[in-house]
């Protein structure tokens, strides 16, 4: 931190943007126009800050300059924007209810043999991919969200019973009805998308209430292919689990609004019990005893808790039994039932040692009233199950996978991702594939953001043009300002953020580090004289920190950014191996600090932490970390004895690459009266009705995906060779389709006349764009696509079918 | 209605959204320039979260909601804005005039106080992070009770209001350190 005039104490850098560090916090741009050098000149001090001042100058900031808002140029400007914007599809099989007809099941029976031999090899296909993804298993933390349809299938053999018979799970599916089994009972349900069917069994005396698709539901395990129904789950914000206060919130919530929805939630709690006290008969003799979910009265009361409680207290000779003020309380009797391992204390016998698991839990309206030992927080809830993680066998999937096979993964240790493998994981990505931040060695080219004026689309800042100049990658995430004062020249190793529409967030500039490889250890980095301010760094380290400490603020500092934090509230540290920082006293601020470790933020192991634990002890976690240094006052950083700090930014995950596109078209979903195993033959047109009007030329480009919502990428953007008689198609086009549903897209980018260091032309934003779903029956006979360019006017598709060549007449 | 609206939304309706979108802008512009304190940048901001909404709103699950949910998108986008902010720094070029003029004390005298007083408030406010402007603004401007405030910031109402408080604190501390010669 260096003084300067204007700050003597050097301490403004820490707050205000654009100063030494990092940007700081709060640069938004009030600052561009009045944090000007002079600006803390004396004048007169100002008003307190009251209510009153406060929603004043609040009031005056919500007004602007007093101008009308341009609503018709926004709603205009939403309106080009959205229309070329695909919603992001919630992706699952349909699989309708049936009613079979004896005509047309017959139909049904005969044209699905013919697809079933047709497709044969097709299916092979499938079934050998599906298995070299599967692995040995996959690990399910319920914790964290819902099982797919997909991975609940595989919990049932398709022979014999399931070995988690009995266990509860949470899916997110769709539920059909089996309509041929329901004349008069209520309808079967099933689980929509899986053949062989798994059956949901439900109380016949009520009915399943809307919506049944995409919603997640609790569900428990029966031997015969078959769930049981539990109840609809209702996830937390961020994931599936519920923090206690979380829950609590969300129940007063329900309870003013949709209390007649019947819902479960999962926890992520303690729960804690009380062994049963003296106390008079809990409800009158003559009235009937509650059922025991739902017994709250005087007994071995229970609480789920967020930290590890003990609700009792004592010694030898007495013991003193309190309801935890931030826990809820559940029925008597759930410690036993729904405790992981219930044990009772070793130090007073009786006491039940606490057990933090996830428990899926309901309303329970009918304890409020007679509550014993209930806590301020909320209700009484009723435990219903215990939800614990597993692991989901390999194996065939009977739902419908992807055709792209996967075949690489992408270690972060190891190496930096080529052009070629980004521009598969962006193509993946887009069509919900897995997202995060990845090291890339590119070239970003500036497109001087054409067309992206005034907040017209479409708006990209920059491109990542692969090897071949056939494809391009969209980089977003500059904003203002010149591109070319801040990407490197050549290609460089950049920190990249996969996002779900074909582009990637820039970062900035990763440092090599110095013995190769893709990550730095911390030593090299602790032995790395001057890091960069302006850098990133990709770290493999263990994550560690201690659990939050009781700390006195410093005095007449203002509070730093969240991610810039290193006061002594909770540090943590990145250690080249897994140690353990070691604390004296949680009440004051001894903490050892791990001498070989680089200080962190505080917080940034529950942010980062592949799979923390959040207890007392804190397990340390290892992980490939993006960072980047920044400075501090002197002082203000607590615990930092070993190096650092740096601000943890992101964790760099292994990443699977999908497999490059295929010479042949396969659509999303083979069509139902067609033959998926038919390859038609396929080819490419372009006519130029119209340039682009630029100097330096035009680059077409044509894109053909399987529709149907589809997650399947199957093709990238490609590029017309231009010759002097016209367009052709490249190489790698496709040559043969398979009937079903597509979608094609073209556009038109200018070219850039400006060619510098003989370097390739760089290519700008898209001038004109179109788009067009296109149904291919079998047996048409060839398909052109064929695409016309009318300048900055949108383009046009036709999809030509030219009839197969007649068959050749019987020599005689 | 408005719930048929964002149900046709969701299955894909350009037309429903774009009445939703309409019937918001107003709202959406000036939250966004109370947090930001920039007009364009707010206006970018609002249209960044209204095309993102659009594009994630298969994934809504109660329409009910849907304002809420929208509010969450735009501080987002409000978040990104900022962040895109931080690489560029404006500086003011300072007039001959300026440079001329006599002691900051006696300039100081000719300041309009209530002028003053918004300077220091917006760059104190400018000092806050993006959740702490979103809280104040909520509060203290939109006058939105506090559990409202959680459910549009997806934390409990009791982290709501603690954060509340430590936002006004940081505010006081920020304009404190203003009115330092």
């Amino acid at each position: 931190m260096t003084p300067t005039p204007q700050d003597p104490a050097g301490d403004a850098a820490h707050e205000s943007p654009g100063g030494a560090s990092f940007g700081g916090a709060g640069a938004d741009s009030t600052d561009r126009t009045t944090g000007s050098p002079g600006s803390d000149r004396a004048r007169p001090p100002s008003r307190p800050l009251t209510d009153d001042r406060l929603r004043v100058e609040l009031d005056r900031r919500w007004r602007g300059r007093g101008g009308a808002v341009p609503t018709d140029r926004i709603a205009a400007a939403v309106h080009d924007r959205i229309a070329g914007t695909p919603q992001e599809p919630r992706w699952r099989l349909s699989l309708r209810a049936w009613a079979p007809r004896i005509g047309v099941a017959a139909t049904a029976v005969a044209a699905l043999l013919v697809v079933a031999l047709a497709g044969l090899p097709l299916l092979t296909d499938i079934q050998r991919a599906d298995i070299q993804r599967g692995g040995p298993g996959t690990h399910w933390d319920p914790a964290e969200r819902p099982l797919t349809a997909d991975e609940l299938s595989r919990l049932f053999p398709r022979d014999g019973s399931s070995p988690f018979a009995g266990r509860v799970i949470i899916a997110e599916v769709g539920l059909v009805e089996v309509l041929a089994d329901c004349v008069d009972l209520p309808c079967d349900l099933a689980i929509d998308g899986i053949d062989p069917m798994i059956l949901v069994h439900y109380d016949p005396d009520r009915t399943v209430p809307a919506p049944r698709t995409g919603e997640t539901f609790a569900f428990r395990v029966r031997e015969d292919r078959g769930l049981d129904l539990v109840e609809r789950a209702r996830s937390a914000p961020l994931r599936l689990a519920w923090t206690v206060p979380g829950l609590a919130d969300e129940v007063r919530r329900v309870d003013q609004f949709d209390r007649a929805v019947p819902t479960v939630y999962l926890v992520d709690a303690w729960l804690v019990g009380s062994p049963p006290p003296s106390c008079p008969a809990p409800f009158p003799i003559d009235s009937p005893a509650p059922p025991p979910g739902l017994d709250v009265g005087c007994g071995p009361a229970a609480w789920l808790t967020p930290t590890e409680e003990q609700p009792v207290k004592g010694d030898a000779t007495s013991i003193e039994v309190g309801a935890p003020r931030d826990g809820l309380r559940v029925q008597n009797g759930a410690y036993d039932a729904y405790a992981p391992n219930p044990e009772r204390g070793p130090y007073l016998p009786g006491i039940e040692t606490p057990r933090r698991g996830l428990y899926l839990v309901r309303r329970n309206p009918a304890g409020a009233e007679s509550c014993f030992m209930c806590t301020p927080l909320g209700d009484p809830l009723e435990i219903v199950a215990r939800v614990d993680p597993l692991t989901i066998p390999a194996g065939p999937s009977t739902t419908m996978p992807p055709a792209t096979p996967f075949t690489s993964t992408w270690n972060p240790a190891i190496g930096p991702l080529s052009p070629k493998e980004l521009f598969l994981l962006v193509q993946a990505a887009a069509a919900g594939g897995p997202r995060g931040i990845v090291a890339a060695r590119v070239r970003i080219q500036p497109t001087d953001k054409i067309g992206c004026l005034n907040g017209v689309p479409p708006c990209r800042d920059a491109v990542i043009v692969l090897d071949d100049g056939s494809t391009s990658i969209d980089v977003v995430g500059w904003g203002t300002g010149s591109w070319a004062d801040v990407v490197p020249a050549g290609p460089e190793l950049v920190a990249l953020g996969l996002r779900d529409d074909r582009a990637v967030l820039y970062l900035g500039p990763v440092t090599e580090p110095p013995s190769g490889g893709g990550a730095w250890t911390v030593p090299q980095l602790l032995a790395e004289p001057r890091p960069s301010e302006g850098s990133l760094y990709l770290v493999d380290a263990w994550i560690v920190d201690v659990a939050p400490l009781r700390c006195r603020a410093p005095i007449g500092t203002t509070p730093p950014e969240p991610n810039r934090d290193v006061s002594c509230v909770q540090p943590g540290w990145l250690t080249p191996t897994a140690e353990q920082p070691s604390r004296s006293d949680p009440d004051n601020r001894s903490v050892v600090a791990p001498l070989d470790g680089i200080r962190v933020q505080n917080g940034a192991y529950e942010a980062f932490a592949p799979d923390p634990v959040l207890g007392i002890i804190r397990q340390p976690r290892h992980g490939i970390f993006l960072v980047r240094p920044f400075t501090v006052e002197a002082g203000q950083c607590f615990a930092c004895s070993g190096g650092g700090p740096v601000e943890v930014i992101a964790r760099v995950d292994s990443l699977t690459i999908p497999a490059g596109p295929s010479t042949t078209m396969h659509p999303a979903t083979p069509s139902p009266a067609g033959s998926p195993g038919t390859t038609l033959g396929l080819s490419f047109e372009g006519l130029v009705e119209q340039g682009c009007g630029s100097e330096g030329g035009c680059a077409y480009f044509v894109r053909v995906e399987p529709g149907g919502g589809s997650s399947t990428p199957d093709t990238s953007w490609l590029r017309f060779d231009q010759t002097r008689d016209g367009l052709t198609a490249p190489a790698e086009a496709p040559v043969g389709v398979s009937p079903g549903a597509y979608r094609v897209s073209a556009r038109v980018n200018w070219v850039s006349d400006v060619i510098l260091n003989s370097g390739p032309a760089l290519i700008g934003g898209v001038v004109a764009s179109c788009q067009e779903d296109v149904a291919i029956a079998p047996s048409v006979g060839r398909i052109v696509l064929r695409v016309t360019f009318r300048g900055d006017r949108p383009c046009e598709i036709e999809a030509v079918v030219a009839p197969l060549p007649a068959p050749s007449a019987p020599p005689r | 209605m408005e719930r048929e609206l964002v149900e046709r939304a969701r299955r894909g309706d350009r037309e429903a959204y774009e009445q939703l979108v309409r019937r918001r802008i107003e709202s959406m512009v000036r939250t966004a320039l109370a947090i930001l304190g920039h007009e364009a940048d707010a206006q970018d901001a609002v249209q960044e979260a209204f095309v993102a909404a659009w594009r994630r709103l298969p994934g809504l699950r109660d329409p009910e909601r849907f304002d809420a949910w929208l509010g969450r998108i735009l501080l987002n986008a409000c978040r990104m804005t900022l962040r895109r902010r931080r690489g560029v720094r404006e500086i003011r070029m300072v007039d001959a005039g300026d440079e001329q003029a006599g002691p900051a004390d006696d300039r100081a005298g000719r300041f309009d106080q209530a002028a003053a007083d918004a300077d220091a408030f917006d760059r104190a406010f400018a000092r806050l992070p993006i959740e702490e402007r979103a809280l104040l603004v909520m509060r203290h401007r939109d006058e939105l009770p506090v559990a409202e405030i959680g459910a549009r910031l997806g934390i409990p109402a009791g982290t709501a209001k603690s954060r509340l408080f430590h936002a006004r604190r940081a505010l006081e501390r920020a304009l404190a350190r203003e009115d330092r010669p």
